[in-house]
């Protein structure tokens, strides 16, 4: 008996945690609403002081849920999260390649009735930048756009005796310029962009050369594209003045490295958003200064690249009214805390002076709010997003970085990458439902 | 024996046994058994993409079909055979001679077999960590040896043709101390008779290895080679940690093929097809291997 029954403990034991599912969040009747996030915000002071401002002002309490790993992890994680069917209520997309996929998976509540519900007209708000979709809903409101621009070293600039990039200028001047700074045996190199999409496509993008042709096939190889890549090959290959993709990966390149090194870095292709490192001297030290420069256009295509942030709500949100309230405030609100330009359709004086004088203010000096507003909005350029948008999207814009950066390390003919990159590619849409 | 002829005690025994083992049974049936049969299901089903995440609709062979028409899903098999040949021949071929030498007393034997099994105990992640800044061309230590003469030296990771191999001797640094300690307790485990017999009989240590020592250990020999074939399969952890599948898509493997076809590009039907697939052709390759054990083994 008592052999059966300490059989019976152990099999309780064993079988308990199995079963103990958790304590339902609320045991009060607090408000709350769900949301998750990067992990690398879960420590960030403005996203912590973002909840506790929304906190105050709306009485409702805020669980964030951080997904670890980088950005592609993340967003690798919701999807996984949101097709076994989360109740997480609102759902941040950075970039409208995963905010595509993720309406076109009906992840998301149509918003257009609630919204006009809560007296706002969300068109007439954010013009462009309200990701209408065909059905004449939008799924998300934008809470912030990114715009690309050209930070410089200006302490490198100085050394070489060339003055700083000002006003509008083409990828052909980019390059004599980054030509001129480089300076092999200190070390410096003039130019440095991530060797992966949209940098090693950049001018086809600013182009707006379709990634897909009529018939919904990969449309990568196309002369526009061609004369990008064989640009950055030129750079990072022959008259190297880009760091080169070889020396990229044994330096464990991450998106962060220029605010670590870009002491012997000249240039660099980024957005808004990098400000908020290189303003981070306690992340990021640094003893150099800093300027910005418009994004160069190809001749006869003067488009910048703008992307931009979504906040939507889960079908299956458990709090739906507390998420309303969170992506309205949010769409307001967010690009007040973290350092970004609202997404709105016009920006007013006193709203240029809160996102960029925060900026201009954080950089001691280096910037001023007339440098950000005049290279990243007012700039008189046109607008492409960044992103490749269709059908097995991901897998496209991994594909060609996987292709491309065999061909910048020398493996293969630009020739054989195309051919690889249009075959794999559509091996990748005939496999998508 | 009859079960109606049990005695009282000898059921309440069985009862008891049955009950043991009922947490493992039920572990197995609920996180092996049961994901293992949903991802046969889920390789028959039209569920490749995020929209189609819950259909049922049956695909038929269509997943399989459009695995084997994917040239990446072959370039990958081929990689991951690579990965398996050169990690078993090595993991066994090292293990085996370390474990000889260990099995002998020498000065500081202790610290030495302590060296050797701390890599089994590390974190995949931190190795790799750690092995990519000793075999970094430009500050590693390694590559130190070339830059004495004005070379930059090889390009472990970022060469198609080094990649993946330096990848494999990294795993096999890390898993070298399991098949170590399952030799050397085998090679204990030999009487040491058979060798005072040898010694008289005139053998060297060639011939005493050759015919004392392998047919002793070798049913050992045999599991481990099961063993080491299964985990040299299991190599996402490792390429994930030293290259993710690069330069290009020279180190990818099967496993990060099935890991990003699932989790990443959400194309759960074709990435359940492609695991079928996998464990099928390991499962035939250790029917293989257990074939030639049994035949080897009749032989000794």
């Amino acid at each position: 008996m008592k052999k059966i029954a300490l059989a019976a403990i152990l099999v309780l034991l064993i079988a308990l945690p199995v079963f103990a599912g958790g304590s339902k969040e609320e045991t009060t009747d607090e408000r709350v609403v769900t949301t998750v996030c990067r992990a690398s915000y879960a420590n960030e002071v403005w996203y912590n002081e973002m909840n506790k401002a929304f906190e105050e002002e709306t009485g409702i309490h805020v669980i964030v849920q951080p997904t670890p790993g980088n950005d592609d992890d993340h967003d690798s994680k919701v999807n996984i999260d949101l097709a076994a069917g989360s109740t997480i209520d609102v759902i941040p997309s950075l970039g409208p390649r995963y905010y595509a996929a993720r309406v076109e998976a009906g992840f998301f509540v149509p918003l257009r009735e609630l919204v006009e519900g809560a007296g706002i007209n969300a068109e007439e708000k954010f013009g462009a930048n309200l990701p209408v979709e065909e059905d004449g809903d939008y799924y998300s409101l934008p809470s912030k756009i990114e715009a690309y621009c050209v930070f410089y070293n200006k302490d490198l600039f100085d050394k070489a005796g060339i003055p700083y990039p000002t006003g509008a200028w083409t990828w052909d001047d980019y390059r004599e310029t980054a030509i001129a700074l480089t300076d092999p045996e200190n070390g410096v190199y003039g130019s440095f962009m991530n060797a992966e999409n949209p940098w090693t496509i950049l001018s086809s993008v600013q182009k707006e050369d379709p990634f897909y042709t009529e018939d919904g096939w990969c449309n990568f190889d196309t002369p526009s594209r061609r004369e990008a890549i064989e640009w950055f090959y030129d750079m990072s290959n022959i008259t190297k003045c880009q760091m080169p993709v070889d020396e990229m990966l044994n330096e464990n390149v991450s998106w962060n490295y220029y605010a670590m090194a870009g002491d012997h870095l000249a240039m660099f292709s980024q957005g808004n958003w990098f400000t908020r490192l290189l303003n981070s001297q306690a992340d990021y030290p640094r003893d150099w200064k800093y300027g910005i420069a418009l994004t160069p256009a190809p001749e006869g295509a003067n488009n910048n690249i703008v992307s931009a942030a979504y906040n939507s709500i889960n079908v299956n949100a458990e709090h739906p009214e507390e998420a309303l309230e969170y992506v309205l405030w949010l769409s307001e609100n967010q690009w007040r805390f973290e350092g970004g330009i609202p997404a709105y359709a016009e920006m007013t004086e006193e709203d240029r002076q809160i996102a960029f004088g925060a900026m201009a203010e954080a950089s001691e000096g280096q910037i001023t709010v007339d440098d950000l507003y005049n290279c990243l909005v007012n700039n008189g350029m046109g607008a492409v997003q960044s992103d490749i948008i269709g059908t097995a999207a991901d897998e496209y814009n991994r594909i060609a970085n996987e292709e491309l950066q065999a061909y910048f390390l020398d493996l293969q003919d630009l020739d054989t990458a195309m051919a690889n990159i249009t075959r794999r590619v559509n091996e990748a849409i005939q496999s998508y439902e | 024996m009859n079960k109606t002829r049990l005695s009282k005690s000898a059921r309440r025994d069985e009862r008891t046994g049955y009950l043991l083992i009922l947490p493992f049974v039920l572990a197995f049936a609920v996180f092996k058994l049961y994901p293992m049969l949903y991802g046969i299901l889920v390789s028959f089903w039209k569920r490749n993409s995020l929209r189609t995440r819950a259909s049922t609709d049956f695909a038929g062979l269509d997943n399989y079909i459009t695995a084997i028409q994917t040239s990446t899903v072959w370039t990958s098999f081929l990689h991951s055979i690579v990965f398996s040949v050169i990690y078993v021949v090595l993991v066994m071929l090292l293990g085996f001679i370390v474990a000889v030498l260990f099995n002998k007393k020498f000065k500081g034997r202790t610290a030495v077999r302590t060296m050797f099994y701390m890599p089994y105990v590390t974190n995949m992640i931190a190795v790799g960590i750690v092995f990519k800044y000793m075999l970094n061309p430009t500050h590693g230590p390694v590559n130190a040896l070339w830059r004495i003469f004005g070379s930059t030296g090889p390009q472990w990771f970022n060469s198609p043709v080094l990649a993946l191999p330096t990848t494999t001797v990294v795993a096999v640094w890390a898993a070298l101390a399991f098949v170590i300690i399952t030799i050397l307790a085998a090679l204990q485990d030999v009487p040491e008779e058979l060798f005072e017999v040898a010694d008289i009989e005139g053998a060297g240590r060639w011939q005493k290895i050759r015919y004392v020592v392998l047919p002793m250990i070798a049913p050992t020999l045999f599991m481990l080679l099961t063993i080491c074939i299964i985990n040299s399969f299991r190599n996402y952890t490792t390429i994930v940690a030293l290259t993710n599948g690069g330069p290009g898509t020279a180190s990818r493997v099967l496993s990060l093929q099935i890991y990003e076809d699932a989790f990443t590009y959400s194309k759960y039907g074709v990435a359940a097809a492609e695991g079928v697939m996998f464990a099928a052709f390991i499962i035939f390759v250790n029917a293989i291997v257990s074939k030639v054990r049994s035949k080897c083994l009749e032989r000794l």
